[in-house]
C-alpha cells in the first residue's frame, strides 16, 4: 500500500506506524488552523487577516501551511462531526437522542457543503474538499461547546465562554477565506453563511 | 514595414507580396473579410467563401450550462453594500423594489435571510417557551423538530409560493420573471428576525401585536410590488391572485405565531 507521506512502502510497517501518521498529520491540522494568526491586542480586522492571511495553496503564501493543509484529509472533519452529533445527542436528553444525532450530522456537511459552494458563488477560487477540510477542523471549539453542553453546566457559566469558542471559531474559519481570491466588497457576504454555520451549532449547544 | 497613405502596415510583407497566413489576394477584387458583419459576407463566384464571422454565443470558450458550476455565479452578482441596500428597502419600503433590484435578482438574499429567519425562529421559539415555564413532552429541554419544523416553513413558503405566482401568471397569460417574485417574497421574511426577537417576552398581547405589525408591514411589501409584476395579466385575474398572495402571506404569519410562540395553544399538546 502507499501513501503520499510515507518514506517507503508501508506494507511491512507495523499497525501503529500506519496509525500514528495520520495521527499526527490530523495533530498538525489542527494547530495549523486553529492556531489564530492575529493580535489579541485589538479587534482583529477582517480585512487583515484575510490580505495578510495564510495565503492561498496555489501561490506560496505561508510556508509551513502550504505543506500542511494543502494536504487536505477528512479524517478530522468526520471525528469532530460525530463527536459533536454524539455529545449534542447526550445533551439533549429526552427522547430526542437519535433525531438530535441524525440532524445535527447532516446539518455539519451539508453546511460545509454550503457555505463552500456559496464562496465559490461569490467568486472565490477555493477547491471544495480543501475547504470543507479546514471547515471540519475549525469545528473544535464547538465540540468544546457541546462536551460543556452534555456534562450539563451552567447556562451563566457557559454563556461567555461560549462567547469566546464562536468567535475562535470563526476566526480559524476566516483563513480559507485568505486568498482565495474573494473580490473585497464581497467578504461581508462570504463571512455570513460561515458565521451563521457555526452560530447555528452553538445554539444548539446552548439549548441543550 | 511600409507605409501606405496615412497608417503604416502592421503586418510586415516579404518580397513577393505575400502576407502569409492572411487571405491576402493581389487580384484587384473585393475582398472577403474575417470581421463579423450584420449583413453577411459578400463573395464572387468562383472564390473560396470566407469563413463568416463568428457569431457572438460561441466565441466565448464555455458556454454554461445548468450544470456548470459557473452558471449560478450570476445570481450572486453583487456587493456587500447591495446587499445592505436591498434589505433596508425591504424594510423602509420607499422606492418601487423593483427598481432597487435593478435588473439584477439574486439569489443570496433569498436564501440567507430565510436561513437566518429558521435560526432565529428556533432560538426564539425554544426560549419563548423557556421563559413561560413549558414543559416539552418527553422530557427534553428542547424540541429539535421546532428547527426542522422552521426550516420546512420558511423554505417551502419563500420558494414554492413565487414559483406557483409564477406558473399562475404564465397560465394565464402574463409575464413574470421567477428571479424577481423569489427576490422579492425572500427579501420580504426580514421582518420577522425582529417580530422573533420581540416575541420572546412573556406578555402574551405583544406577541399578537408584534406579528400582526410583522404582517402588516411584509404584506404591504408584497402587495405594493406584486401589483406592477401581476398587472400584467387581466384585471380580474390580478386581483385574485393578490388576494391569494397575501392570504397566503396571513397563513404564514398565523403558523409563525402558533408554532412558536404560542404557549397556551393546544397543539403544543399533542
Amino acid at each position: 500500500g502507499t501513501d503520499r507521506r510515507a518514506q517507503q512502502s508501508t506494507l511491512d510497517e507495523t499497525v501503529w506506524a500506519t496509525l500514528s501518521r495520520d495521527i499526527f498529520a490530523v495533530w498538525a491540522k489542527m494547530k495549523e488552523v486553529l492556531y489564530p494568526k492575529f493580535s489579541w491586542k485589538r479587534w482583529p480586522d477582517v480585512n487583515e487577516v484575510l490580505g495578510e492571511g495564510v495565503g492561498s495553496i496555489e501561490e506560496g503564501g505561508m510556508a509551513p501551511l502550504q505543506g500542511k493543509v494543502g494536504d487536505w484529509d477528512l479524517w478530522g472533519p468526520l471525528v469532530f462531526c460525530l463527536l459533536l452529533s454524539m455529545l449534542l445527542s447526550f445533551a439533549a436528553g429526552g427522547e430526542q437522542g437519535t433525531v438530535v444525532f441524525a440532524g445535527v450530522f447532516t446539518l455539519v456537511w451539508v453546511g460545509e457543503a454550503v457555505v463552500t459552494v456559496q464562496i465559490r458563488l461569490l467568486g472565490g477560487n477555493i477547491s471544495f474538499f480543501q475547504s470543507i477540510c479546514i471547515i471540519g477542523y475549525t469545528l473544535f471549539p464547538i465540540v468544546i461547546a457541546s462536551l460543556l453542553a452534555a456534562l450539563h453546566v451552567w447556562t451563566v457559566i457557559r454563556l461567555p465562554i461560549y462567547a469566546v469558542l464562536y468567535l475562535w471559531s470563526l476566526a480559524a474559519g476566516l483563513s480559507i477565506l485568505g486568498g482565495s481570491g474573494v473580490v473585497r466588497h464581497r467578504v461581508g457576504l462570504a463571512v455570513f453563511p460561515l458565521g451563521l454555520f457555526y452560530l447555528a451549532l452553538i445554539t444548539l449547544c446552548l439549548v441543550s | 514595414m511600409t507605409s501606405q497613405g496615412d497608417y503604416s502596415v502592421v503586418v510586415d510583407i516579404d518580397d513577393e507580396g505575400d502576407l502569409g497566413d492572411l487571405d491576402y489576394n493581389p487580384d484587384p477584387e473585393f475582398q472577403n473579410t474575417n470581421f463579423p458583419s450584420a449583413s453577411g459576407n459578400v463573395s464572387t463566384p468562383g472564390r473560396k467563401p470566407a469563413t463568416p464571422g463568428l457569431p457572438p454565443n460561441s466565441s466565448a470558450p464555455g458556454k454554461l450550462h445548468m450544470w456548470d458550476i459557473n452558471f449560478y455565479a450570476q445570481f450572486f452578482d453583487l456587493n456587500t453594500n447591495d446587499l445592505l441596500v436591498r434589505c433596508k428597502a425591504a424594510l423602509y419600503p420607499k422606492a418601487n423594489f423593483l427598481d432597487v433590484i435593478d435588473g439584477n435578482p439574486d439569489l443570496y438574499g433569498p436564501i440567507w435571510i430565510t436561513t437566518t429567519v429558521v435560526l432565529v425562529l428556533f432560538l426564539t421559539g425554544t426560549l419563548a417557551h423557556y421563559f413561560n415555564g413549558g414543559e416539552l413532552p418527553g422530557g427534553g429541554k428542547y424540541d429539535f423538530r421546532l428547527l426542522t419544523g422552521a426550516a420546512g416553513l420558511m423554505y417551502g413558503y419563500t420558494f414554492i409560493i413565487p414559483v406557483a405566482l409564477w406558473g399562475a401568471l404564465k397560465w394565464w397569460g402574463g409575464e413574470a420573471g421567477i428571479l424577481e417574485v423569489a427576490c422579492l417574497y425572500g427579501y420580504a421574511n426580514l421582518v420577522w428576525i425582529p417580530v422573533a426577537v420581540g416575541s420572546i417576552s412573556t406578555i402574551t398581547i405583544l406577541n399578537y401585536v408584534f406579528v400582526a405589525l410583522g404582517f402588516a408591514m411584509s404584506a404591504t411589501f408584497l402587495f405594493r410590488n406584486l401589483f406592477p409584476i401581476v398587472s400584467s395579466t387581466d384585471a380580474k385575474t390580478a386581483k385574485m391572485l393578490l388576494i391569494v398572495a397575501v392570504a397566503a402571506h396571513a397563513g404564514l404569519a398565523i403558523t409563525i405565531k402558533i408554532l412558536f410562540f404560542q404557549h397556551k395553544s393546544p397543539v403544543k399538546k399533542t
